[in-house]
């Protein structure tokens, strides 16, 4: 086991983030704070996270056709994934995200 | 290898498959459980976002409830959203604002500021002062414009009221032209000095500010002070240890005020220093006339001194010179009386004897004036006294005199008061021989004295200090007494109410009392029933301080 | 017996007289000189034989006054021993104080009635003159 029980991820690379929220909301900012913590205690120094506000960049939906707020999109490491919500849930979002623990 | 089998390209497309159903699985849960707020759609290279409610919750409470005034106007200046806070500042209803044209509060005076700042803003944003106006109440106020074009053709305003703001200035710029007149019209010097510090030690001050008066003394102009350092304007004055008072008070936070002759010419200041902040405030206020009166006050009393000693010599040598002859007279005649006794005639005799009389009457007019003119020569020096013993004393001096008359003397409890003790024991010695002098025939003569403290209303008379309390000593005596009519007269110089044959005395006796009570500021008088007795009463002023 | 001198030094010709009578008054054989101020009364203690018994001396006086006069006597060897009466009008009493300091026997006043001026001279007669 790892120290104070948190099991270690086991990544190549790093892991690049975008969360799209939308101004002044109650779920964004719960999204916020949830991927910020989720970020601190499982990442570490190996992600890079970009919190974009759809208001402020509309154009932020070029890449593909539609953008929910909240969402999170893992850029990199492939596969690429989208996530929709609030991410209350820490574990189910790393499973949706793809990242793997070492045992 | 060309034999990437179709079974391989079917399972990555299963996965691929898999991958996006799972992502599109998720989105409908999502939105299903109500996680999300709003999306962004791209179409014909433009981006369009939705926003469902809960997107937008937040902003429209904040900006309705918030304590500055939102409102939305189209170009034509028709107001279509008012928040709370603007209607109300406003002093109107909703109703009565939503759907009216902006102008309309708008005051007069600001209509072309606001105009201007309008059409800026429809290009971008404009921010700005007016005043608004409403049910005849001007309301000063800030406006920030934005404009809300495209999507919104309307341009967004923020009010901030300015009012307590602008009462907060009046109330600093009525405080500024208060303290600025004064600062004017005062006749003293003004300044201001602000603490310069190396190492957290003051090396110096930076003078912030010097009234007109300062500068005039200074002989500087406004340039060359504010803002300057003391020491450049100054640079006598760590030399006179000026610097240093003014530092001591920055330190220990404590006034100081002090005297000082101006080292180029003979002019006195007062100086006053107050700190304040990390600084001092210093008002300094010419006193060259105090001081030349001072000086002339003090050169007076020396002049005076020196006269009275010279006054108490002369009339001591006066006195003695003007004894001598008188002494001889006497001495020759009480020869003759002596030697010719049996040779002369019973009426030459009696002659001789008046001749004798009379220079000794005259031997005694002198003393009585030396002691006059020493009332107010001698030292007037206070001390608090006990009375009981100035009686004691003035009971064994008239010794003789009491045994021979029988005179009975009363007086006790008196008490310690602040007086010349010499003079009072000349008062008392003086108006106890008087009530003994002045026995009725045939009667021992008794003398009671007695103290008692009396409020200054319920003395008649003049009064020679503005004490409010006095001590009443009274000398009441069982004597011949005397008509009230002649009250006044008896302590003036050389009155007598009765001819020199009937009773000795100088007529000076009484108007000693007087001078020595005037001396202690205090009061004396007199009543008399003839045939009955006389009370005397001396006042003399209480000073709380020095008395029990 | 050597008949009894005693030396009155005074300027004033009044007392002087005032003095010789009551002197005569009280004893006609003590024989009395007068000197007129401090500096005839030195030169009579030097030149007149004998020196007197008594010495009565008046403060003020021109030339040399009493006190110089007294401080004289008391620095000579000859004369140091005779007492001396300050005869004065004097009242003071510092006056009374310096010269009793000085060496003085006597401070006199002179009174204004001469049957007191014979009381107070005899008196001083049986005190400082000693029957010699």
């Amino acid at each position: 086991m790892g120290d104070k029980g948190k099991p270690k991820l086991l990544i190549e690379g790093k892991v690049v983030l975008q969360l799209y929220v939308s101004g002044m909301s109650l779920k964004s900012k719960e999204a916020i704070e949830n991927i910020k913590r989720l970020c601190d205690e499982h990442l570490h120094d190996t992600f890079e996270l970009e919190i974009v506000d759809l208001y402020k960049n509309p154009e932020a939906a070029s890449e593909q056709q539609i953008v929910f707020s909240p969402s999170l999109i893992k850029s990199l490491p492939l596969p690429r994934k989208v996530l929709i919500g609030t991410f209350a849930d820490t574990e189910k979002v790393i499973k949706g995200l793809g990242i793997t623990f070492k045992e | 290898m060309k034999e990437t089998t179709a079974e391989e390209n079917y399972l990555k497309r299963i996965e691929e498959l898999e991958n996006r159903l799972a992502e599109a699985e998720q989105l409908i849960e999502a939105i299903k459980a109500g996680e999300v707020d709003a999306f962004a759609v791209r179409s014909d290279n433009q981006s369009e976002i939705y926003t469902l409610q809960s997107g937008d919750y937040a902003y429209r409470i904040l900006v309705e409830n918030f304590s500055e005034g939102a409102i939305n106007i189209t170009e034509e200046g028709l107001i279509v959203y008012s928040n709370k806070y603007f209607h109300e500042l406003l002093g109107l209803t909703y109703e009565k604002v939503i759907g009216t044209s902006i102008d309309e509060f708008i005051h007069p005076e600001s209509r072309a500021t606001f105009h201007s700042l309008f059409s800026l803003a429809l290009d971008g944003q404009s921010k700005g002062e007016i005043k608004l106006i409403a049910e005849n109440k001007v309301i000063p106020v800030y406006i920030s414009l934005t404009s809300l074009y495209p999507q919104l053709p309307t341009v967004g305003l923020i009010i901030t009221d300015l009012t307590e703001k602008k009462e907060n200035e009046k109330a600093l710029s009525d405080a500024k032209n208060f303290i600025n007149n004064v600062l004017k019209s005062t006749n003293h010097g003004v300044l201001s000095y602000l603490a310069i510090r190396e190492n957290n030690k003051i090396v110096d001050f930076e003078i912030r500010y010097a009234n007109e008066i300062a500068l005039e003394q200074l002989r500087l102009s406004a340039q060359e002070v504010i803002g300057k350092r003391y020491s450049t304007v100054m640079p006598l004055a760590k030399e006179v240890g000026l610097f240093d008072k003014v530092k001591k008070v920055v330190e220990t936070r404590i006034s100081q005020t002090h005297e000082i002759k101006s080292p180029f010419s003979e002019r006195w200041f007062m100086v006053q220093y107050v700190p304040l902040d990390d600084g001092v405030t210093c008002t300094f206020v010419e006193i060259t006339n105090q001081k030349k009166q001072e000086k002339i006050l003090e050169d007076k009393n020396k002049e005076l001194e020196h006269s009275n000693v010279e006054l108490a010599s002369f009339s001591y040598s006066a006195s003695h010179d003007l004894q001598e002859p008188l002494r001889k007279i006497r001495t020759f005649v009480s020869r003759i009386l002596l030697q010719e006794q049996q040779n002369f005639s019973e009426s030459s005799m009696d002659y001789f004897s008046r001749i004798s009389s009379a220079a000794s009457r005259m031997q005694n007019l002198i003393d009585a004036l030396l002691s006059y003119s020493r009332t107010n020569t001698i030292e007037r020096i206070f001390f608090p006294t006990d009375l009981n013993n100035i009686l004691k004393d003035t009971k064994e001096t008239l010794g003789e005199m009491i045994e021979q008359n029988q005179a009975v003397i009363e007086g006790s409890d008196l008490p310690i008061v602040n007086v010349i003790p010499l003079q009072i024991q000349q008062l008392f010695t003086n108006i106890v021989s008087n009530a003994i002098k002045y026995k009725r025939e045939n009667v021992n003569p008794v003398i009671k004295i007695n103290a008692e403290r009396v409020s200054a209303i319920d003395i008649q008379g003049e009064l020679g200090s503005s004490a409010e309390e006095f001590w009443r000593i009274s000398f009441a005596d069982n004597g011949i007494g005397f008509e009230p009519q002649y009250a006044g007269q008896i302590f003036e110089l050389f009155q007598r109410l009765h001819g020199k044959n009937e009773y000795s005395g100088t007529g000076i006796g009484l108007a000693i009392c007087k001078k020595i009570v005037q001396n202690h500021h205090g009061h004396i008088n007199a009543y008399g029933k003839p045939g009955v007795g006389a009370t005397f009463n001396i006042f003399l002023p209480i000073n709380n301080y020095i008395e029990k | 017996m050597k008949a009894q001198c005693i030396l009155l030094v005074d300027d004033d010709e009044d007392d002087q007289l005032l003095f010789l009578d009551a002197m005569r008054e009280i004893d006609k054989s003590i024989i009395c000189c007068v000197a007129n101020d401090g500096l005839e009364a030195i030169l009579s203690l030097h030149t007149k034989s004998p020196v007197p018994d008594l010495i009565f001396l008046d403060l003020n006086m021109p030339k040399m006054n009493g006190y110089q006069c007294l401080a004289q006597i008391k620095k000579e060897m000859m004369f140091k021993e005779i007492p001396v009466v300050i005869y004065t009008t004097s009242r003071i009493e510092s006056d009374r104080d310096r010269t009793l300091k000085m060496g003085a026997s006597y401070f006199l006043t002179k009174p204004s009635d001469f049957s007191e001026l014979i009381e107070e001279l005899t008196r001083i007669l049986k005190l400082e003159l000693k029957d010699k």
